[in-house]
């Protein structure tokens, strides 16, 4: 189905209240992926709402997305072990690794950089997620191995 | 007409009036930064108008801004532990705050300099670190341009737009993060607005200011 569409769609099923801005929003990233600012501006337009408004919702909670993201999103946990053990070292390898910041997809559409706040495996923090497999005991010099590793599987897949 | 006591000083308020405005009416002055007389939902952020408010014997610490006056109210304006908070809040303010008076259109009518002659502080923070954010300049509109590097957060113009009905600006991000801008940061000019330039008027520093003044925001 079109993009438009699937969001007509989503729309049809609620009633313009404020209450329903959240669950449309997160019906919308499910289907669609992310939030664009077309995207933004048809919610807004249809609760009647200023679009500052619903731009305003979409960057106070982490879990929206403006962005499509990666076909690899990574996510790094800054939960508190993996915080105290450098998760935010992790994150800036990966920033400058990619020359993308966090939240931020590359151009070529191949690795997203997320935050997230505890996947539960604290004991070999700090760990970085991807494609729903756990990287343990992450330090700055093996978040280039894990890349290459990546982007080789990524050209023979 | 409730009768109240602020620092020892017998007033009278009009019913559901808040303390802050029934003091600085009665010459009282409450340092504040963020009020608005009138507001449906004072916004209080800015914490620098934190009061002691005596009830049934137990003190409570209250923003004056928000607080609903009462019969028989007996409020303190300044304590130690007063003092102590509204120093913080202060340093709070000023810590994320680009300080270039110099070069500042508001260096003449500016709150912040106000708020720290009458907190007896300096416009520098002593106790914490300055953490300016490298954020840009809106200078796209042909009245006036748009520094959040000198932006306080204290909402004014936010509620201003939105009282209008135009809600051109909103708070967006969260923590420290946080930053007052338009939809998805598209530049001010081209959003319709019809420069009522009410935001400009609210604004207690040097955000948001008119191009004529003189003042420059550096890139």
């Amino acid at each position: 189905m079109e993009e438009s569409k699937q969001i007509e769609e989503i729309l049809g099923r609620f009633h313009p209240e404020r209450e329903n801005l959240l669950p449309v929003l997160q019906e919308i990233q499910e289907k669609v992926g992310y939030l664009s600012r077309e995207v933004m501006e048809s919610v807004a337009h249809f609760f009647h709402l200023p679009p500052s408004e619903i731009f305003s919702v979409v960057t106070f909670y982490n879990q929206f997305r403006r962005k499509p993201p990666g076909r690899n999103p990574i996510h790094v946990c800054l939960g508190t072990a993996c915080y105290l053990l450098g998760g935010n070292l992790i994150l800036d390898a990966f920033s400058r690794e990619l020359q993308i910041k966090k939240g931020d997809t590359t151009e070529d559409g191949n690795f997203g950089l997320e935050s997230t706040a505890c996947f539960g495996c604290c004991n070999v923090a700090p760990v970085v997620k991807i494609n729903s497999q756990i990287y343990p005991k992450m330090t700055p010099g093996t978040v280039e191995e894990v890349i290459i590793n990546l982007r080789d599987k990524d050209k023979k897949g | 007409m409730p009768s109240l006591v602020i620092d020892g000083k017998e007033i009278t308020a009009d019913p559901g009036e808040k303390i802050l405005w029934a003091a600085l009416r009665s010459g009282i002055y409450i340092p504040n930064l963020c009020a608005t007389e009138g507001a449906e939902l004072p916004f209080g952020g800015c914490r620098l108008c934190l009061v002691e408010v005596e009830v049934g014997g137990r003190r409570e610490m209250v923003t004056a801004c928000s607080e609903p006056v009462q019969e028989k109210m007996k409020i303190y304006t300044y304590t130690e532990k007063i003092a102590r908070m509204r120093r913080t809040a202060f340093e709070l303010i000023m810590s994320d705050h680009h300080i270039d008076c110099k070069n500042c259109a508001k260096r003449k009518d500016c709150q912040l300099i106000r708020l720290a002659s009458s907190l007896k502080m300096t416009l520098q923070p002593k106790t914490l670190r300055s953490l300016v954010r490298d954020l840009p300049v809106d200078d796209s509109h042909p009245l006036f341009t748009y520094d959040p590097k000198k932006c306080v957060k204290c909402g004014k113009c936010v509620f201003v737009c939105q009282g209008i009905g135009k809600s051109f600006l909103d708070f967006t991000y969260r923590g420290f993060e946080m930053v007052v801008t338009t939809f998805d940061h598209l530049p001010l000019s081209s959003l319709g607005c019809e420069s009522c330039l009410e935001c400009v008027k609210v604004c207690p520093t040097g955000a948001l200011f008119l191009k004529e003044s003189g003042g420059t925001a550096d890139g």
